[in-house]
């Protein structure tokens, strides 16, 4: 089940859907402005869902949160930080992420930037950002989410510090 | 006004489009279906703001040439400027400011929300407001209320991913290549629509909000068991399950919607109104109430510009004008 790459850690279990809101709001109250969370993890486990969440933290709307697969960003500036929701599912590589503005965005980032399928990228991002992994894990009837990270650069790896420390225990 | 020459850019297309009366199709060019490769001796990939760049002019040439007419022709001109991506909405906004700036031509801005309602006026003379409206694609499910000319009222909207999403990522977990829908509604033919029992999301409650991410979840889920169990898939009971799904809710809401609004006259429009189930189901049942469903032909339904001509005529017949200042919005909503 576990196949991963070695430089993912594992950071904690969900197992419903306030524990997926404790973890949005953790990852709200650490993040600094200018940080950029990529998160990966197969179709279904959870990746907009965390992001309505995280919007919710900010102060935003979470209704008006919608999967942008088909339309690629989101912008959120109605909330106590500038919350930019991009999907790169359908891009093929670097070249398509500059196409719809990506380096913009990274470069005017005064708030939080999420990719999800941000793996997809990841060769075109400066290595500076924090990556969430989410895992659906089936048991009985309840289908819980265990969650994977790693880091890159100063910035990111503060950020993955802060969380650990805040998020204590495992289990949300 | 007569003449309006539209402009949209908002994600994948670079579109051009001229339309008389607001109803009248005179041309409709769309980037990715016209040989660019020989004017320009490149492709254009489907998802490049700078591409648009490369398009625009050449697009906005071959719709005037098509429409037999030039600028000085031209009574109005619209363009999209939101919901989208900024950068792609920047290139067909900036050259429709700099054309009307230019030539002194009367300028709108439209929302491609409502631009995609509009598509039903252009291929269906008797079809007036009020109506209901669901716009459903890849990246919209929402209904509106349109009482008369440009005013709309929001009814319902999804609270996750559109209903064209789940289409899409479903299809493509049976197989099928980005976009799905098409190749999922072929599939679906075949197939029985009541093998797999799978969620219609808010489907009991009063609210016309949709929901769609679980019944993509619940279907992948599915196909997973299934795998795992070494089962072979049945993909067309599969797609025409998960079609039947997805169909089932929009249906049933839509009709909800125009029976509380009192209204005999239901649009479909976007992407996912292509899908021949939704339209056949939809036309039947609202026809024992009474209703009169109206859907776009399949190239009408996905992004174009001869729409956004339609949306910009009526504004501007009204007397409408916007500024030359007016940005691009990528989050614009529509309605109240």
């Amino acid at each position: 089940m576990i196949a991963l790459s070695d430089r993912f850690e594992f950071l904690c279990e969900i197992e419903n859907e306030a524990g997926t809101a404790k973890l949005a709001r953790t990852l709200a109250e650490t993040a600094e402005p200018g940080a950029l969370l990529l998160l990966s993890g197969e179709l279904g486990t959870g990746k907009t869902t965390l992001v309505k969440h995280l919007a919710a933290a900010f102060g935003i709307d979470p209704n008006a949160v919608r999967s942008p697969t088909f339309t690629l960003v989101h912008e959120y500036r109605d909330g106590r930080l500038p919350l930019v929701h991009m999907d790169v599912y359908r891009l093929e590589g670097p070249d398509d992420f500059e196409g719809i503005g990506g380096y913009e965005y990274l470069d005017h980032n005064e708030g939080l930037i999420v990719i999800e399928w941000g793996e997809t990228v990841l060769d075109a991002l400066d290595p500076d950002w924090l990556q969430l992994r989410l895992e659906l894990v089936p048991e009985g009837s309840e289908v819980a989410r265990r969650v994977w990270a790693t880091s890159e650069g100063p910035g990111g790896t503060a950020w993955l510090a802060r969380l650990r420390s805040r998020l204590g225990e495992n289990l949300l | 006004m007569r003449l309006v020459l539209g402009i949209e850019s908002s994600c994948d297309e670079t579109a051009a489009a001229v339309v008389e009366d607001g109803r009248l199709i005179r041309s409709n060019v769309i980037a990715s279906q016209i040989d660019l490769h020989r004017k320009f001796g490149g492709v254009v990939p489907e998802i490049a703001s700078r591409h648009h760049v490369e398009a625009i002019l050449p697009v906005i040439d071959t719709a005037l040439a098509e429409a037999g007419v030039t600028l000085d022709d031209v009574d109005g001109i619209a363009a999209t400027y939101g919901p989208g991506l900024v950068g792609s909405l920047l290139v067909g906004l900036t050259a429709a400011k700099a054309l009307a700036f230019a030539k002194g031509i009367p300028f709108i801005g439209v929302n491609h929300i409502e631009g995609h309602i509009y598509a039903n006026f252009l291929e269906h003379a008797d079809a007036e407001p009020p109506l209901v409206c669901l716009t459903v694609s890849g990246g919209h499910t929402e209904l509106f209320y349109m009482p008369e000319f440009g005013r709309y009222t929001v009814l319902g909207r999804t609270r996750d991913d559109a209903a064209g999403e789940a289409i899409d990522k479903v299809g493509r977990l049976l197989g099928l290549p980005y976009p799905a829908g098409p190749d999922l509604d072929r599939l679906a033919r075949n197939g029985d629509p009541q093998r797999f029992d799978l969620p219609r999301g808010l489907a009991e409650e009063d609210s016309l909000d949709f929901s769609f991410s679980g019944v993509k979840t619940a279907a992948m889920n599915r196909l997973n068991q299934l795998r795992q169990a070494g089962e072979e898939v049945p993909r067309a009971d599969f797609a025409a399950s998960l079609q039947e799904a997805v169909v089932d809710v929009l249906v049933e809401k839509s009709l909800r919607a125009a029976v509380a609004k009192g209204v005999k006259t239901l649009f479909l429009s976007g992407g996912v109104a292509a899908n021949s189930r939704l339209r056949e189901r939809m036309t039947r049942e609202a026809a024992s109430l009474g209703i009169r469903v109206y859907a776009p032909s399949l190239q009408l339904c996905t992004d174009n510009a001869a729409m956004i001509a339609s949306a910009g005529y009526y504004r501007l017949q009204r007397g409408e004008r916007s500024p030359f200042s007016l940005n691009a919005d990528p989050s614009l909503r529509l309605g109240s």
